[in-house]
């Protein structure tokens, strides 16, 4: 199933083209993302704007700088991110279902951050801080659950992924019942995802924060094909299994609770992405880090495209779209993965 | 040469004695086989040698030096370990399996040389699996993959090998076929190798000296024929046994009693 084989191609070489055709392909959806919405917008405009050639209509200009752009740059924010962590969660529980939000590591996030707004704290710094405790408690969570064994059982995990996420969703309902603010009666937001609350100004924050955690990730893959061997088969070749899987769990929830505190709740992102860039490239992490991130992001502009084009009047929730493609693929593996 | 310097060693695990000041050596390109019990703490013995599990107290040398002076990169040139968890969930080839084996030698991406491919292509001949190179790991059956994992060690360009019961579950040819490949990386390369093992029998025709342990304590240690006696065997395993000798030659071979031989009222 491969489409490039080792033996003609160096692993260099792979990246490269990877990161050339993922990043051609991404930059089509983007496009295609900025045109799509309640005033159509041609490309040949959007190209023109660019290039800075000629005078456009002020009104489209604002509408494609001020809302359409920083919209798709984070939705392929979000889906970069949410994609590279649950590469990152399979690796590290050497389980093929492992996912962020199946996890309730996302749940977990926007529970913080909900918690940090409910507390009256700064919108980007408290909270995102916030939605770091919280993701970083369902993790403890998990880590306690599949304490010392070598694989967690799949079932076990999908289990208290489940009662984590029932948790968390009725902790954020109970919340939103509790408060006052009018921004927080927006329920939808958190419990389905929406990228509909971009800004600029996010977009830039996020981007500073996510680029040093792709860095940091994209150094230690090799580190995560040799853990998918086991903790003693990556010990016995030389990996520092301890350092190795706190540095990756640390930064991937760092990276996910930055989004979902501005995105919500996005589920099975982290599923659909890994298994199908896995199919295309196979499992060698050095290769699947990068196609994550692009493809990540591309999938999740295709999303919000969809979100957005498909109902009559105004938008969906982008997390719907998400959760309508990812649960069914989820019940797929599952069933593959229990023969 | 000595290889592995082990003296007065100890291990407890949640306040349980597991490994009681052990103390041995095992020559460099010696082939030694730990049995004994279940739970006498074989395989956590095997674990202290790799540094995986590291000991309270008592010292440990590989090669002459302390396993602690050692960077895990470092020691993972010196000792290779193939271990029994094999389950893999990701398609990975045989190929890229093998070649993780180079991982100690190369950087922090580990990018292959043109060299590297040639070792990993020699090992895989080694063990008899380079028609399997481009098949994915668990398509293959059990005595294969752990064809492969050897062939992994082997790359790893070690001075000792760790097996954690490697013939465990396999047929009899495969059982063979993995220990004269042990005997021959011994022979050829001088590679010490050590190994927890369950099958008496056969670690009895293959090892130069063989280590029972017991309850985290060594009963007796030596070669074959000085280890399984019937008085040794009956204390550590404490059921009825036979020991004969070996047509083969000079090695003690052990019968199981079964329990019908034994009782009064259903005896035969």
């Amino acid at each position: 199933m491969k489409i490039l084989q080792k033996e003609s191609v160096s692993v260099i070489n792979q990246i490269f083209i990877i990161c050339f055709a993922g990043s051609i392909i991404l930059i089509s959806f983007v496009l295609i993302g900025i045109c799509i919405g309640s005033s159509d917008i041609s490309i040949k405009s959007i190209i023109n704007i660019i290039c800075n050639k000629e005078e456009l209509d002020p009104l489209i200009k604002t509408i494609i700088i001020k809302i359409r752009l920083p919209r798709v740059l984070f939705a392929i924010e979000v889906g970069a991110s949410l994609s590279l962590g649950g590469l990152v969660f399979q690796a590290l529980l050497r389980n093929p279902l492992a996912e962020p939000y199946i996890l309730g590591i996302s749940g977990g996030s926007a529970v913080g951050a909900i918690t940090g707004i409910f507390l009256g704290f700064s919108r980007y710094f408290g909270v995102s801080i916030m939605a770091f405790i919280g993701s970083m408690m369902t993790l403890l969570l998990i880590l306690f659950i599949s304490q010392g064994k070598t694989t967690v059982k799949k079932d076990s995990l999908l289990l208290s992924g489940v009662m984590v996420n029932a948790f968390c969703s009725s902790l954020i309902m109970f919340f939103l019942s509790l408060s006052h603010d009018n921004k927080l009666h927006n329920i939808l937001f958190w419990l389905m995802g929406d990228l509909s609350m971009s800004e600029t100004k996010h977009v830039l924050t996020v981007f500073m924060f996510l680029t040093p955690c792709f860095i940091i990730i994209f150094l230690l893959t090799h580190s995560m094909n040799l853990l998918l061997m086991g903790k003693e088969a990556a010990l016995s070749m030389g990996v520092n299994v301890r350092f190795v899987t706190y540095v990756l769990l640390i930064t991937t929830s760092f990276m996910i609770s930055i989004t979902v505190c501005h995105s919500g709740i996005l589920g099975f992102v982290g599923l659909v992405m890994p298994h199908l860039l896995r199919l295309i490239f196979g499992p060698d992490h050095r290769l699947l880090v990068p196609a994550c991130i692009l493809g990540g992001g591309t999938f999740m502009v295709l999303c919000d495209i969809l979100a957005r084009w498909l109902p009559k009047q105004g938008e969906m929730p982008v997390g719907v779209i998400t959760a309508i493609i990812g649960a069914p693929l989820f019940i797929f593996l599952l069933r593959r993965s229990a023969k | 040469m000595i290889s592995i310097e082990i003296e007065n060693l100890h291990y407890a695990y949640k306040n349980e004695d597991v490994l009681k000041n052990l103390s041995f050596n095992i020559k460099q390109g010696e082939f030694f086989i730990i049995i004994g019990p279940n739970g006498s703490g074989k395989t956590t013995l095997l674990k202290t040698l790799n540094n995986i599990i590291t000991p309270d107290k008592g010292l440990l040398k590989i090669s002459g030096y302390s396993i602690k002076s050692y960077k895990r990169k470092s020691l993972s040139r010196k000792i290779s370990f193939v271990s029994q968890d094999t389950n893999l969930d990701f398609p990975f080839t045989a190929n890229e399996i093998v070649m993780m084996g180079r991982s100690p030698h190369l950087g922090l991406f580990g990018l292959e040389t043109d060299i590297d491919c040639k070792i990993v292509e020699n090992a895989m001949e080694f063990t008899h699996v380079s028609h399997l190179k481009d098949r994915l790991i668990n398509q293959l059956s059990g005595g294969e993959r752990q064809r492969v994992y050897i062939a992994r060690a082997i790359c790893q360009d070690p001075e000792i090998i760790l097996l954690d019961e490697p013939t465990a579950s396999l047929d009899l040819s495969h059982q063979v076929l993995i220990m004269d490949l042990m005997e021959k990386l011994r022979i050829e390369k001088n590679i010490t190798i050590v190994m927890v093992s369950h099958d008496i029998n056969l670690a009895a025709l293959y090892a130069d000296r063989l280590l029972l342990m017991k309850n985290g304590e060594i009963i007796k240690i030596g070669k074959p024929e000085n280890v399984i006696t019937y008085e040794n065997l009956e204390k550590t395993y404490e059921c009825v046994i036979m020991v004969d000798k070996n047509p083969l030659g000079n090695f003690p071979i052990v019968i199981p009693v079964p329990g019908r031989y034994l009782s009064n009222k259903g005896g035969l």
